[in-house]
């Protein structure tokens, strides 16, 4: 139970020992500050040529899609970026939804990726997962996407044992006064994005609508406008936000029933957040409240509300140059509100949950070359039955072989939470010759614990070439799985209904490595070459558990090429490649049948023309040669669909 | 007997990295940042402000802005709170344009999202001596812009763009620079 989960002793000594360790001197820096300008100038600087440097130092597997990789691409959805990024598996079941996982099962319900939007977390509380097609932000309104892959558990706390997704949005500074951009084409989304700034304030509107695929006519209408205000009192920064967001979508069919219905989402958010520097150090505090109306067609659940308010404190201290602490306190509450519904029963119609965590982490450079980060994190989710608080740990190392190679290596152990649907609910998930079957929660469920061991290099080979490479073994125990051997047999007339329970019978492993090779070919061309391998195999922890056991569902591999060429200053191309195997799609359930994804390539592209300095005309094209292609995710769809490929052209303006 | 792995492949990791930081680095290579935070020093001693600026701005110090990348703050702490001209030099990191208001000193890092000329344009007419890294900080009016030369930093000075702020530079500043008029290129002194 938890209790059992205690911090190693032996840990925290180290930890309490290196923090209080004596500081040694960094007397170059010292004599640096007090030279004069013509002594400056011949003292010569370690650099890191082009990128920005606390990117490069980073002991974790990190990707940044930036600004410019957004607009040169085309990319229409953010799914679509993150498809070029090794160890992140994509995969779009229709028209309108996509599900992502980062060295993990592709699965609707993915409760290890933690998605954040400005560093607050979106996600669905009943199911501990991101639901991307009601994300409410656009790729026009993103400055940048960082992907970290692998535990990040101690720095960004619940659900993010397999990946943390942060996308930053545009400030109102980087902004121009306006600009507009109008888009659409053959299967592919009409859209309409608006921004007007004053440096200050920004307003932003988005709207979309989709016709659907051949393959499932489901269709819908997205739409949010948002705002943000930047001001500053005295010496502080602050920065105010809100959005209201909605979409519809017709004739959606339910994931296991078949039943065909249609839904409307509807919500807003609001933000607060203030910062000020004290010399070298940094506080910095922020509120957040979410709430949204969603009925759920997929899982012929309407009229579920979902609120979270969220606030966080955050103090980062530099004891000496190189010897910075961050603490940081953070307080949730969630409450969710599910109606009665027709296939979906809870325990409690409101249920409500708070989560408490305290960080303290802690980075030195040992040397100029070696830098040491201990991370620690306590947390307490009120949605465990044993509620007695969590300890997470990391080590994270890093040290420069030479100028321009980083090795870096981390441990990370860290928990993931039961969702409500886990814990608190009960939903049809199949109906077969007669019976019900149900997935029902068990609200005495244990965490999952999650340790993890990387390596990785960080290396500018020169000639314009860029290595980042990581490797990765990972270890999950009391894993939570629907149990097909723990049933409650109800007979109802004619019909018989089966629950089968979730319960922590199940141990993991994941292992695999990630490559990406950049290279720049002269000052016109620059490719990507992204290299995935990935395994997992999972086993009866304990003699209780008798079922089938699912090994993996995602792709053993995976090659990607992202290329960028430039014509000229007023023409450029954009051209990524995807290749995955066939992989099986089994279910972990006495009722499934074996599932597959066949083999498939997948090609995007767009060409674009500036015809001015404010104006940019784009011809695209997404998921070229998937056609006829047959893929079927667990949770997500009732039978297999053919991706559909489409075209499009795209009209960006700015004043 | 169950042996607890993890701990001890902690304590042998931290101990090898501890026996790794014996390794020196040699004295005459700096990290580039702590260089720049010395020479933006420097830039202050060579820097006349207008009497008026000063008389409202000496009583809180010399408040040296930072835009762009929060990984400087730590380079920058090393002349934190030294002092120039009898004014202590204070730190404050700025992340939007309505925090530039009290700037004496402002340094822009090549990270920085925020739009070049949403800066100048907020600092106009106001004696801000501005300091960046990219050539469209220099074309959006930046006062002094560093660049690496064979290793080693130096910069440019737009004096056009200096004039217009009413600050003055030091001869002896403008001997150690390349000098740019964005309009007509620029020429060694």
């Amino acid at each position: 139970m938890i209790n059992k989960h205690k911090i190693p002793a032996t840990a925290l000594i180290i930890v309490l020992s290196f923090l209080f360790r004596p500081i040694p001197g960094r007397a170059e820096d010292r004599d640096i500050y007090d030279l004069d300008l013509k002594q400056l100038l011949e003292v010569k600087v370690e650099t890191l040529n082009k990128r920005p440097q606390h990117l490069f130092e980073l002991p974790a597997a990190t990707t940044v899609i930036d600004r410019q990789e957004i607009e040169r691409s085309g990319a229409q959805t953010i799914p679509d970026l993150l498809a070029r990024v090794p160890g992140v598996f994509v995969k779009q079941v229709s028209s309108r939804e996509t599900v992502v996982a980062i060295r993990n099962d592709i699965q609707m319900f993915n409760t290890s990726l933690l998605v954040l939007i400005d560093g607050t977390p979106y996600y669905n509380q009943t199911t501990a997962n991101v639901v991307w097609s009601m994300l409410p932000i656009a790729v026009e309104d993103v400055d940048r996407i960082e992907i970290i892959r692998g535990d990040g558990g101690t720095t960004w706390g619940t659900n993010s044992s397999s990946g943390v997704i942060n996308i930053i949005t545009r400030s109102p500074d980087s902004e121009p006064v306006a600009r507009f951009s109008a888009g659409g084409g053959l299967h592919a989304p009409f859209r309409l994005h608006a921004v007007t700034s004053t440096g200050f304030l920004r307003l932003s509107a988005h709207a979309e609508q989709d016709q659907g695929w051949s393959d499932d006519p489901s269709t819908y209408a997205n739409g949010y406008v948002s705002g943000r205000y930047d001001t500053s009192l005295a010496d502080w920064n602050m920065h105010l936000g809100g959005r209201l967001f909605g979409n519809l979508a017709n004739d959606v069919t339910g994931g296991y029933t078949g039943i065909v219905s249609d839904e409307k989402n509807h919500g807003f958010d609001t933000s607060i957040s203030v910062s000020r520097t004290f010399g070298e150090d940094k506080f910095s505090a922020r509120g957040f409240i979410y709430n949204y109306n969603a009925d759920f067609a997929i899982a012929e659940a309407p009229g579920i509300q979902q609120s979270l308010g969220d606030v966080e404190m955050r103090y980062s201290h530099l004891f000496a140059p190189g010897h910075r602490t961050r603490f940081a306190i953070n307080y949730r509450h969630y409450l969710s509100e599910i109606p009665p519904q027709r296939f979906l029963e809870q325990r409690h119609q409101k249920i409500t949950d708070s989560l408490v965590n305290l960080t303290i982490d802690h980075e030195s450079r040992l040397t100029a070359t070696t830098t040491i980060n201990l991370g620690l994190r306590y947390e307490r989710f009120s949605i465990l039955q044993d509620n007695n608080g969590l300890f997470s740990s990391s080590l994270r190392l890093s040290h420069y072989l030479n100028k321009n190679t980083l090795a870096w290596g981390s441990y990370n152990r860290s928990y993931q939470f039961p969702s409500y649907l886990m814990s608190d609910i009960s939903v049809l998930a199949a109906v077969k010759d007669n019976t019900y079957y149900y997935q029902t929660g068990n609200p005495a469920l244990d965490p999952e614990k999650n340790d993890s061991w990387e390596i990785g290099l960080r290396s500018l080979l020169g000639n314009g070439i860029f290595l980042d490479a990581s490797t990765f073994y990972g270890r999950t125990r009391d894993e939570i799985i629907i149990d097909p051997t723990a049933l409650r047999i109800t007979h109802m007339g004619p019909m018989t209904r089966i629950d089968q329970f979730y319960t922590n019978h199940i141990k993991s492993t994941t292992w695999g490595a990630e490559m990406s090779l950049g290279v720049d070919i002269g000052k016109a061309l620059h490719s990507d070459l992204g290299l995935t391998w990935f395994h997992r195999r999972s086993r009866e922890q304990d003699s209780i558990y008798r079922g089938n056991i699912n090994d993996q569902y995602a792709p053993d591999y995976k090659i990607t090429v992202n290329s960028r060429y430039t014509f000229s200053d007023a023409l450029d191309f954009s051209l990524f490649f995807l290749y995955e195997p066939a992989h099986d799609n089994n279910v972990t359930t006495k009722y499934a049948s074996p599932r597959r994804t066949d083999a498939h390539f997948r090609a995007d592209g767009s060409i674009n023309y500036h015809f001015s300095p404010r104006g940019t005309l784009s011809a695209g094209f997404k998921n070229l040669f998937n056609s006829g292609v047959k893929w079927d995710v667990p949770s997500v769809i009732a039978r297999p669909v053919s991706v559909e490929p489409s075209v499009f052209l795209n009209l960006k303006y700015h004043w | 007997m169950k042996i607890p792995v993890c701990p001890i492949i902690i304590a042998i990791i931290l101990l090898l990295t501890v026996l790794a930081g014996a390794s020196v680095v040699p004295a005459e290579v700096g990290p580039e940042y702590t260089v720049k935070a010395a020479m933006v020093r420097n830039f202050a001693k060579f820097t006349r402000w207008p009497e008026d600026s000063v008389s409202k701005q000496k009583k809180k110090g010399m408040c040296l802005c930072l835009m762009g990348d929060e990984a400087i703050l730590a380079s920058f702490a090393g002349i934190g709170g030294k002092t120039v001209k009898d004014r202590t030099i204070v730190l404050k990191w700025v992340d939007n344009l309505a925090g530039l208001g009290d700037c004496d000193l402002l340094f822009v890092t090549r990270e920085t999202r925020t739009n070049m000329a949403r800066i100048m344009e907020a600092v106009k007419g106001r004696p801000v001596l501005t300091i960046g890294e990219t050539s469209e900080f220099t074309r959006a009016g930046g006062m002094i812009t560093f660049f690496l030369k064979q290793g080693r930093i130096r910069f440019r000075i737009n004096p056009d763009a200096v004039r217009r702020s009413g600050l003055k530079l030091s001869s002896s500043l403008l001997e150690l620079a390349t000098i740019v008029h964005p309009s007509i290129g620029e020429s060694e002194q």
